[in-house]
């Protein structure tokens, strides 16, 4: 398969920061000059496909590479922005993250027009995406207490088992 | 109403000022309703009142950060993976093609409210939202420049491969010495300070150096960087130290 950000990164085109995970490209065609865009090492063409550690790399790498902006650029401000699938425009298959020195007085704009829908509508979709939500925030760690609780729980079957020692004895009877 | 006057405030005052106004701050304590589709001990996320498309979500941190790049390194990467989730459910809740993740840092980038937040936007093949990111041609010469320059800030541990490319071809305005290979190892925190003092001439000086920087350190020295000068700004350049 041909991606042109795998190829820049391989061919180092227009690199400005490597590391094991992740690289920094500066943009042919940027917005600004200083455009910027972070982006995994490895292929993943969208951000649901990126596992969350190399997520959180790239999270912290646009924070940095915003302050680079602002520091050696003069920027104003920053924009950052992931075109995430087909439907949001997004031109080369390989998840990356824009980030986009601004000055005041630029000319860019990437405003969009606000729109009004109406109290159904929303509480609708409200509800439609509390239902995808629910399961977000739920992390399946701590093994260490459920351990602990298990063993409580033996422990108590234990003692239950001793104590039900005649009860037991009764119902092996026929 | 009485108009407090900023200009005699300290820093932390004006923080405490802006997080007592924030709209936003209210939202995250429950003091202004909103229709909120995801909450943890960190983050929340609402319903934009005034949607690009429907189901734009507003995902911010609970604590008060003007600009993504004061949040902590931990807390963004958070964040970025509650995004993550959040544009998977809009994907599977709304049947979209797609969401445009966006945030504004900064007056200039078209921030309008004082507090961190990032979008996420459902989009459809043809939905005539706009939020194009427009493209120019760069010349060579300014873009090796601004590589070697960005390369040399950003620190990544090959940055001399991409500089010493970028670094030949801007060397004809001020040439350095040592053509063979002196390796200098510059601290980064000297790099920092001399960029604050005299921007131009150390440029490509520290473009052409290896520099070894710890990353966070790093990210944590600019951020605070940025902090005073904001902070200075908004105060009439009020004395930066008083607490």
């Amino acid at each position: 398969m041909i991606c042109q950000y795998c190829d820049f990164v391989k061919n180092r085109e227009g690199l400005v920061y490597e590391d094991g995970t992740a690289a920094i490209l500066l943009h042919k065609s940027p917005a600004m000059p200083g455009h910027l865009l972070v982006l995994p090492k490895e292929h993943f063409t969208i951000i649901e496909q990126t596992p969350d550690p190399v997520v959180r790399k790239l999270a912290a790498l646009a924070n940095k590479a915003s302050a680079s902006l602002l520091q050696v650029l003069g920027a104003g401000g920053t924009n950052v922005v992931i075109e995430n699938g087909t439907g949001a425009q997004q031109q080369v298959p390989h998840l990356a993250i824009n980030v986009i020195p601004r000055v005041e007085g630029d000319g860019i704009n990437l405003q969009w027009q606000p729109r009004k829908l109406s109290e159904e509508q929303m509480s609708l979709i409200e509800l439609q995406l509390k239902e995808q939500t629910k399961s977000l925030g739920v992390e399946p760690e701590k093994k260490e207490p459920i351990k602990l609780d298990e063993e409580k729980e033996r422990a108590k079957g234990e003692v239950v088992k001793k104590s039900d020692y005649l009860t037991k004895q009764l119902r092996r009877m026929p | 109403m009485e108009e407090p006057d900023i200009s005699k405030m300290s820093p932390s005052e004006i923080e405490e000022l802006q997080r007592k106004n924030c709209v936003f701050c209210h939202i995250a304590s429950g003091k202004v309703p909103a229709r909120k589709v995801y909450e943890d001990d960190s983050c929340l996320a609402v319903l934009d009142i005034n949607p690009a498309s429907p189901g734009h979500m507003l995902l911010m941190p609970k604590e008060h950060f003007t600009v993504m790049f004061q949040v902590p390194e931990q807390l963004i990467g958070h964040v970025f993976i509650v995004a993550k989730g959040l544009s998977q459910a809009s994907l599977q809740a709304l049947q979209g093609k797609g969401t445009t993740i966006f945030a504004a840092n900064g007056t200039a980038a078209g921030q309008r409210a004082p507090h961190f937040m990032l979008h996420i936007i459902p989009r459809m093949a043809g939905d005539n939202i706009g939020m194009y990111i427009p493209s120019r041609a760069l010349p060579e010469k300014e873009a090796a420049q601004v590589a070697a320059a960005l390369s040399a800030a950003l620190g990544g541990k090959v940055a001399t491969a991409a500089t010493t490319k970028a670094g030949q071809k801007i060397s004809s305005s001020g040439e350095e010495e040592p053509k063979g290979k002196k390796e200098t190892v510059i601290d980064a925190t000297v790099v920092r300070e001399e960029k604050a003092a005299g921007e131009n001439s150390t440029k490509e000086e520290s473009a052409k150096e290896e520099v070894h920087a710890e990353e966070s350190e790093d990210l944590d020295a600019l951020t605070e960087f940025l902090a005073r000068s904001n902070a200075s700004d908004k105060g009439g350049g009020a004395g930066g130290g008083k607490k």
